[in-house]
């Protein structure tokens, strides 16, 4: 009984009702006790279908087949009881999970549940909070605490059952970096000193494959990777080979691994995985290409090839800086905040002196920490409010888009939120064009007579931006546009960006993104206590910064210059390979 | 353990706190005699005073300005009761009964709001719950979810009318019937998105083992030597009042004519001992309040060094 398993399932397929293709299609797999398993794959691959099915009362509705096993038994026999306290589920959504008002009854409701005496919870809570950090909050009312507090106590509110495995779907798709960092760290340890098993699906897998025993890779509905971190380079590289297309989940991988796949030796079957592999990967691989060039020139001294990689990195450079001189070249000012001072409460200072220049026809970017006040800081230059000290100038309309695209949902069909922003009128042809115009844009024509709820992130986010769009405005405000998208999406939605700007439109946005903003915003700003600290191109922007920049730029800092995005790492090994 | 407040007393346990507000709520509720109601009124809006602060007070004073007028001026002239005529309107008789009546009633019902006001102070949430949590465990739990969806609904619909005004469909810009019409959009999205996360909820509640067998109920409340003595010293205070009431001690009769009975002897002592139960919780703030501003002068001076 030992080596049994504590979860696995034997050939399970799904099919949600009045749908012809399956979910998740004949999948087949194990996890052991204390295995730490990262599922990866792009959103709407099946991932959470999948993960639902290990949990008994969240099986999801609809005609399944296969076999289910929890430690060698059916998992669907299994007494609710034990599946509630041994399996332990988190989901997406921070807020949607907390049942009560305050911290220490959250952690309690699921012992209460039980049936467990008082004395005992009490111990039990507080021994959570210890390990958890949360005694400072402890008392609070959750509806006080950041995104990240929330997902945290979720966990906590789920480990005091004392599961042997946790399920965790997206834990951290609507966390900004630092609280995704702490979340995962959280999980990491929960798995080190007590051996808890995990399964956690994830889009973002910069942070948690260096940190995962094994991966499982989707794609569409089946599971067509089974590997150790290491392997999933030369994995994904075998499945594009043998099926002649690119995965959906490469371009999520983390950036060591994706400069691995482009850069790496015949043979080489084990690829860098975390930032500081990559780094010893990278100078390895600097060193030796240094070494064949040298031979050629003197043969001496290891440091000259470091030089003349960086020469050829130079040249990229020289590449990169004709690419930001056609950046630079800025129309006229369209929005502009001159000294704007503003608080929600006497005495607490969300910005002071903040002033910025936003130049027509970019894509401007505010990054910043949680709570700097980025978000505020796009309501106020909306006007939705009002600056204590200081002036905001526009030329155009402003059109702003808040963070969460379900707060402007009003109608019954995807058609008619676009037809009801000109004005009502729903009938007259004319409007009825543009709207299918705007739609064969934003590519949800197929999509017009579904429920605004029921699309995915991604297609709401667009058709929010659409709703956006209908009104015709010149400037537009972004709150976060890319949380919980996945990498398709964003560059989708890149794309949409990059169009407008072109139509001569301006889009200011606040992201915690940095990938994303490294690759398609025109200008970034960092704003810190209130303040825009830096604005600069992003690539002098990124390339200046050490701790508040890309993964590719720390793995590649000190080595190769100039690089903030892995493609630049392979362009300038690349390079320097064909000059050797 | 109690949230920041500025009550000492508060800081009880909340059968100590339940038992207080409901003897004094009560009592003001059901007895007439002047003299009684006098001493509730005034000790109530002094511990109304100490919680609130003046300002807050004088507004429920303002607002005791407009019952008396309904019961003071407007009143006696549809009323004419009593057998002590002020003046004549219309043939028919103001009487000195009906106006006293409507003070007394009015004092009444200001003591009864100064409770109130101290309740709402000396109470929270987590004190609801826990009464209501340990008689009856579904509404408790119910009256939790309501305290975490209110604030979150709040939150939503600000974030709501924030998209709105985003797309330019709410605020200043829009027309005055513009205004109403989003304002509906606003609650129906609101609603919707409501009874779209409370399915996540319930499917939250359920992955936890909600309802899958008995449950217990949780709090952070236990019972000190503090809160026993002060639960004997209520009873000991307040039964002699309840009993000289219910005994026609405090009787008060205010039609046809004004009779009240004197309040000597026992009844006297039974009220003075009730007027005791209820002022000693402010009497306790007090000087819970003095003790702790010495330690905060004292924390004060600490941080100041470390500056």
């Amino acid at each position: 009984m030992g080596q049994m398993p504590i979860l696995s399932c034997e050939h399970v397929s799904f099919c949600y009702p009045r749908q012809t293709e399956d979910a998740i299609h004949d999948i087949s797999l194990k996890i052991e006790e204390t295995e730490f398993v990262v599922l990866c794959g792009r959103s709407g691959c099946g991932k959470t279908t999948l993960l639902r099915h290990f949990k008994k009362n969240q099986i999801p509705f609809g005609s399944g087949s296969g076999q289910l096993y929890y430690r060698g038994r059916d998992l669907e026999k299994m007494d609710d009881r034990e599946s509630a306290a041994r399996i332990g589920y988190v989901g997406q959504n921070p807020e949607t999970q907390l049942v009560t008002d305050k911290v220490w009854h959250e952690l309690a409701f699921g012992l209460e549940n039980l049936g467990i005496p008082g004395s005992q919870i009490r111990r039990r809570t507080a021994e959570i909070a210890q390990y958890f950090g949360m005694e400072s909050w402890f008392h609070k009312p959750v509806t006080e605490l950041s995104g990240g507090q929330k997902q945290i106590l979720n966990l906590a509110a789920v480990v005091i059952m004392q599961p042997d495995v946790l399920l965790l779907d997206e834990p951290t798709a609507q966390l900004d970096p630092i609280g995704t960092r702490r979340f995962l760290d959280t999980l990491g340890r929960l798995n080190r000193d007590l051996g808890t098993a995990v399964l956690l699906s994830e889009q973002r897998l910069e942070e948690v494959i260096p940190m995962a025993d094994r991966v499982l890779i989707m794609e569409e509905g089946r599971l067509i990777g089974d590997t150790v971190p290491e392997k999933c380079g030369s994995l994904i590289e075998e499945y594009e080979k043998k099926h002649g297309r690119r995965l959906s989940v490469a371009p999520a991988m983390p950036a060591a691994v994706k400069v691995w796949q482009k850069c790496h030796d015949k043979g080489e079957l084990t690829s860098p995985v975390s930032i500081r592999e990559g780094r010893a990967w990278l100078q390895t691989k600097v060193r030796n290409m240094g070494q064949t060039d040298a031979a050629v020139k003197n043969g001496t001294a290891n440091n000259i090839t470091a030089n003349n990689v960086t020469g050829s990195a130079s040249e990229l450079t020289g590449i990169v800086a004709e690419k930001r001189k056609q950046r630079q070249e800025t129309g006229e000012i369209v929005l502009q905040a001159d000294r704007v001072s503003f608080e929600y409460e006497r005495g607490k200072r969300v910005l002071e002196d903040f002033s910025l220049q936003v130049p027509g026809g970019k894509i401007y970017a505010v990054m910043g920490g949680n709570g700097s006040g980025k978000s505020t800081a796009l309501k106020v230059l909306m006007g939705i409010y009002k600056p204590r000290r200081g002036k905001v100038k526009t030329k155009g309309t402003l059109r702003y888009l808040a963070q969460n695209p379900r707060s402007l949902f009003t109608e019954l069909t995807v058609e008619e939120e676009l037809l009801v922003m000109q004005g009502g009128q729903m009938h007259r042809e004319g409007t009825g064009q543009a709207v299918k115009e705007m739609l064969h844009y934003l590519e949800l024509t197929e999509l017009e007579a579904q429920n605004p709820m029921d699309l995915s992130g991604g297609q709401q986010q667009r058709l929010a931006m659409g709703k956006l769009l209908m009104t015709d405005p010149d400037i537009l405000l972004l709150d976060e546009p890319t949380k919980g998208l996945d990498g398709a999406f964003k560059a989708k939605l890149a794309q949409l960006l990059r169009d407008l700007c072109t139509k001569g439109k301006t889009v200011v946005l606040v992201s915690h993104d940095m990938d994303f903003c490294a690759q398609y915003a025109d200008i970034c700003g960092l704003l810190f206590d209130g303040q825009m600290i830096s604005q600069d191109d992003a690539e002098t922007f990124f390339g200046d910064n050490v701790f508040y920049t890309t993964p590719a730029s720390r793995m590649a800092q000190g080595i190769i210059e100039g690089c903030f995005l892995p493609e630049d790492i392979t362009a300038a090994l690349q390079k320097a390979g064909d000059g050797s | 353990m109690a949230e920041q407040n500025n009550s000492e007393f508060a800081g009880r346990h909340p059968i100590v706190i339940m038992l207080y507000v409901l003897a004094c709520v009560i009592w003001t509720m059901i007895t007439r005699h002047p003299v009684a109601l006098l001493v509730s009124f005034l000790i109530s809006a002094a511990y109304c005073v100490i919680l609130h602060g003046m300002k807050r007070w004088a507004g429920l004073l303002a607002a005791g300005g407009v019952m008396l007028f309904f019961a003071v001026i407007i009143l006696p002239f549809f009323s004419h009761r009593g057998v002590t005529p002020l003046f004549y309107v219309n043939g028919l008789a103001v009487t000195w009964e009906t106006v006293f009546y409507g003070i007394i009633m009015t004092m009444m019902l200001l003591a009864v709001l100064q409770w109130c006001m101290v309740a709402g102070r000396l109470m929270d949430s987590e004190k609801l719950l826990y009464l209501t949590g340990k008689t009856i465990p579904t509404i408790g739990l119910m009256l939790m979810m309501i305290f975490r969806a209110l604030p979150d609904m709040r939150d939503r619909y600000r974030q709501i009318h924030e998209a709105q005004i985003g797309l330019g469909k709410a605020g200043e810009a829009a027309s005055w019937p513009g205004r109403v019409q989003s304002f509906l959009k606003e609650l129906s999205i609101l609603i919707s998105w409501s009874l779209e996360d409370s399915i996540e909820v319930s499917v939250s509640m359920e992955s936890r083992g909600y309802r899958t067998g008995k449950r217990t109920w949780f709090h952070l409340f236990h019972i000190r030597k503090e809160d026993i003595v002060w639960c004997v010293f209520m009873l000991l205070t307040f039964t002699g009042m309840y009993v000289s009431q219910d005994r026609g001690g405090l009787q008060a009769f205010y039609f046809p004519e004004l009779v009240f009975r004197p309040v000597t002897g026992w009844n006297s002592t039974a009220l003075a001992a009730g007027a005791l139960g209820m002022a000693s919780p402010a009497v306790y703030d007090l000087y819970g309040r003095r003790n702790r501003k010495g330690v905060c002068t004292q924390n004060g001076t600490d941080a100041d060094l470390i500056m």
